[in-house]
């Protein structure tokens, strides 16, 4: 089991409300109903106009490259050795999507490329949301 | 110019033994930082009425330094913002000072963080992943700082080469540091030889893992003059957080730094051509590059080719992070506090071996959690 795998029972919290989201396939974001800020990590109160109305935004993930690491000690457990920041189509200015890199070989990685969000299964049972080059994308 | 507008001063500066310390606790290094930081200030424990403390090692460390110590301040502080905690201290300093809160600061510093590693195989640590990176096991924080290399070399063309010549250079400023943990100048071979920790980030880009403490007294600048014969004077400051996490970092290339220099330079009157010496916090080789530009010293995307051809090192134009910094001095964990004693020993004209010929004023700048927090502080002479 991943030590650092989101927690398997929804308690209410909002981290677990996106997590449970992630489970059953849906790549959500936060988004301000007052200012229409879209933004992660997802918090109940707006970081661009202090609003308290925000709710879940379907995504559609697509985005581009913004920077990337390559991590040789990562653990076999997690998806990728590839850790990237991703500026989503989706997401206000500033904002952006962090997680593995998958479906590509490492020295293959460009800041830059397009990408897309997608939701995948892991060896452990749980489900994480991770950047798949465009073209590579599964289903 | 001097800095005689100042109204708070630096009386005395101290750092405990350095390196691997086994037989001193976190909270005795801060002791002995503190009473080596008083003896160089002439100063008693029993004047001290104001202790500020920093560790990631234990819940309310004014509390714990103020018991050691054997001293009962009438205005305590325990903030911590990481790497800066100690440079935000002279600030919160300044301010209870000029209150009349207090008459005699000290600000400590302790952590035996290499010892502790060595015996229990876990390296103390103050912050962790934010929830949102951990299901990816990136390397806390040092995978933060890779993401940030690898953009300004994306966008500016920073090269694997330059971020090399900040280890190279701190190294050399390192051997002419007595109680340098590493005093053999690095190559650029052994740099880029080095594991990969975090590319573009090597084992060598990153800073040591060792055991120490650190101390500072501040008091009124009129009390300064009657204090020590060379006060060194804190001309301009400035502070902010901007994020926690990378993730909420608006541009990777771009830091708190460019609003907390603007903040120091305004109020101090100075500007960057006017700075004698620099230190910069050098957790990860990424660091200086990019608060170089953010500080004003050259123009942004600028940073790599600036630190280029040992400009930053012993003869170098612009001598930056001359104690060795934090990649091959010393780094006991929340680093700032010893930007600060090297700039007041640079500015004392102390430093034998590696001091710089006519420093008169310096520039020391912290950095906290993955480039979140920024302080810098301008002091003079």
């Amino acid at each position: 089991m991943n030590k650092n795998a989101p927690p398997p029972e929804a308690s209410g919290q909002l981290l677990d409300e996106y997590w449970d989201s992630i489970r059953r396939g849906r790549f959500v974001v936060s988004e301000c109903e007052s200012c229409k800020h879209r933004f992660l990590p997802p918090r109940r109160w707006c970081p661009n106009c202090a609003a308290g109305n925000v709710r879940w935004f379907d995504s559609e993930g697509s985005g581009e490259l913004y920077s990337f690491t390559e991590i040789p000690s990562a653990s076999p457990q997690t998806p990728s050795s590839v850790v990237g920041l991703a500026t989503l189509d989706d997401l206000s200015e500033g904002s952006r999507f962090y997680g593995s890199v998958v479906d590509i070989a490492p020295a293959a990685v460009l800041v830059g490329m397009r990408v897309r969000v997608q939701i995948r299964p892991f060896a452990d049972g749980g489900m994480l949301p991770v950047l798949v080059p465009v073209g590579k994308e599964a289903g | 110019m001097s800095a005689s507008f100042a109204d708070v001063a630096i009386v005395g500066v101290a750092e405990s033994e350095l390196g691997y310390v086994p037989h001193l606790s976190a909270v005795e290094l801060m002791a002995q930082a503190a009473h080596r930081a008083l003896a160089n200030a002439g100063l008693s424990l029993k004047e001290v009425d104001g202790l500020f403390a920093a560790t990631a090692q234990f819940q309310m460390p004014a509390i714990a330094a103020a018991e050691q110590l054997g001293i009962s301040p009438r205005y305590l502080d325990s903030s911590v913002q990481g790497g800066t905690s100690n440079v935000s201290h002279v600030r919160h300093a300044i301010g209870a000072i000029r209150a009349g809160l207090c008459e005699v600061a000290l600000v400590v510093y302790g952590s035996n963080q290499r010892s502790e590693l060595k015996r229990t195989g876990t390296r103390p640590m103050g912050a962790k992943a934010p929830p949102l990176e951990t299901p990816y096991s990136p390397r806390f924080p040092a995978s933060s700082y890779a993401l940030i290399a690898q953009r300004h070399m994306a966008q500016y063309g920073t090269t694997r080469k330059q971020l090399a010549e900040v280890a190279i250079s701190a190294s050399r400023w390192a051997e002419l540091n007595s109680v340098a943990f590493r005093r053999k100048p690095l190559t650029h071979e052994e740099v880029l030889a080095s594991p990969v920790v975090s590319s573009p980030l090597r084992v060598l880009d990153c800073c040591l893992i060792t055991d120490g403490g650190g101390a500072l007294v501040l008091t009124s600048s009129d009390r300064a003059r009657r204090t020590v014969e060379k006060p060194i004077f804190v001309a301009g400051t400035g502070e902010i957080t901007e994020h926690e996490g990378v993730i909420a970092m608006r541009d990777l290339t771009v830091t708190g730094a460019a609003r907390t220099g603007k903040q120091a330079f305004e109020a101090s009157s100075f500007e960057p051509k006017d700075i004698d010496v620099v230190q910069i916090y050098d957790a990860f080789t990424i660091n200086p590059i990019v608060v170089l530009e953010d500080l004003g010293f050259c123009e942004k995307g600028e940073g790599g080719t600036f630190v280029e051809d040992g400009k930053t090192g012993p003869g170098g134009r612009f001598p930056l992070n001359t104690s060795g910094g934090g990649l091959s001095y010393s780094h006991p964990g929340m680093f700032g506090i010893f930007t600060v004693i090297e700039t007041v020993r640079q500015l004392r004209r102390e430093c034998g071996a590696r001091q710089v010929v006519g420093a008169r004023i310096g520039l020391a700048h912290a950095i906290g959690g993955t480039m979140s927090t920024h302080c810098t502080l301008i002091l003079a002479a």
